[in-house]
């Protein structure tokens, strides 16, 4: 039985595949040679790093050439955790999640549609855990700017620090 | 810009709001909010002899004092809400029927209301302690539910681990939440963030307060405190 995910992630529409579908639009308008340099890149590419306050730090990679199976990889406290959205459903639900995010906006907040003294406050949480996240950010052209993010409130800082959970369930540290 | 003075001189040295004055003592006012245990209903003239004297000016009669004093009254109200909610959910949360604020971390927004009020918003339980994590760290969403910049007028949440002081994270959140409400214009409002440092060892919840004064929405954040804010009277009553 196919892998939802991988098929979901077949059809488009991910952060992660959307880095790299931009990524090799790039190599492919190089000359051959270039585009070798690319191809031949050893490490996985790295999607998404992120690093917070409490000490976690989390990179979701996809493996070079297989750009469907993404890949965690979760340090904290001396522990690694390697977890793949094949083998974690409840990374995989995460994934999901991330892929749902809402889009952001530059601000200032004033100019932004639906701006207004009487819209509702964010849902905060008092010791949300700081993150700083690099990643890339696309534009609807698919264009593809890389983007350091910092903060510990909304959507994004609470994905990490649910999703830092969710790995530690699927399974216990490497030895 | 007309305004000559520069903004770390807007803070005022004056003690307002319903917190324990040097020697001890928290101040009465309209309706006896006096010290702990009182019934608050009758103005408390006893003065002793190492007692501040007692205040001659009626705190809700102008706004600058009233609202601190109905915002640490909804301070001190939003931690008997707490309890409340403790109560309800049971089990480890209230302990030999007696509700507790060790086991989870509570938390809620303050609303400003008509004139100079403060009430509590919805009131939110985090998830109970990992009784077998050492280094557990709630993880409370606080709900927003009809609270806007317009209103916003700060927080208070729980420390089930007794620690008084605002964690970084903490006070980075709480001038974001800020900068919200400054965002609408509210640039000579001051916000305020009521820590609650549950009793350890049996004893009584503590309420602390840390606030952030007037300033322009494009000014830089002061630095989170390193130490403890003023301790706010948990009879506290707002003004009439």
């Amino acid at each position: 039985m196919p892998n939802p995910v991988r098929s979901l992630l077949h059809r488009g529409g991910s952060l992660t595949l959307l880095v790299l579908s931009a990524t090799c639009g790039a190599a492919f308008a190089q000359s051959p040679n270039e585009q070798q340099a690319v191809t031949l890149n050893p490490w996985p590419y790295t999607n998404l790093i992120a690093e917070g306050s409490q000490g976690h730090r989390l990179e979701i990679v996809t493996e070079a050439g297989i750009y469907n199976q993404a890949t965690a990889i979760l340090t904290f406290g001396g522990q690694t955790w390697k977890v793949t959205d094949w083998q974690c459903e409840q990374f995989r639900a995460a994934l999901n999640t991330y892929r749902a995010l809402p889009g952001l906006k530059p601000g200032p907040g004033l100019l932004l549609p639906g701006a207004s003294p009487e819209r509702p406050m964010p849902p905060y949480r008092p010791h949300g855990e700081m993150w700083t996240i690099r990643t890339h950010l696309h534009a609807p052209d698919w264009s593809a700017i890389a983007v350091e993010m910092r903060g510990g409130q909304g959507p994004y800082a609470f994905w990490m620090s649910d999703t830092v959970e969710v790995i530690k369930s699927c399974g216990p540290p490497l030895e | 810009m007309t305004d000559p003075t520069p903004p770390h001189e807007l803070d005022e040295i004056v003690v307002r709001g319903q917190r324990r004055r040097p020697g001890g003592a928290f101040p009465a006012g309209p309706g006896g909010g006096g010290g702990a245990g009182d019934g608050g209903g009758e103005h408390q003239n006893e003065v002793e002899e190492n007692d501040p004297p007692p205040d001659q000016i009626d705190p809700c009669a102008d706004p600058a004092t009233a609202l601190p004093w109905n915002a640490d009254a909804a301070g001190a109200a939003t931690v008997a809400k707490f309890l409340l909610k403790a109560a309800e959910i049971g089990f480890a949360d209230a302990p030999n029927g007696l509700p507790s604020l060790l086991n989870r971390e509570f938390g809620s927004f303050l609303v400003r209301g008509s004139g100079q009020s403060v009430s509590t918003g919805s009131v939110t339980a985090g998830p109970p302690r990992d009784q077998t994590n050492p280094n557990w760290v709630s993880t409370l969403t606080i709900d927003p539910t009809g609270v806007t910049p317009a209103n916003y007028q700060g927080d208070v949440h729980s420390h089930p681990n007794g620690n008084p002081l605002p964690s970084e994270a903490d006070w980075i959140s709480f001038m974001a939440n800020n900068q919200q409400a400054r965002d609408a214009g509210r640039t000579g409002e001051t916000f305020y963030m009521y820590i609650v440092a549950a009793g350890q060892n049996g004893g009584p919840p503590t309420i602390r307060v840390y606030q952030d004064g007037p300033r322009a929405a494009n000014s830089p954040n002061p630095a989170r405190p390193t130490a403890e804010g003023p301790e706010v009277n948990p009879d506290a009553q707002p003004c009439p």
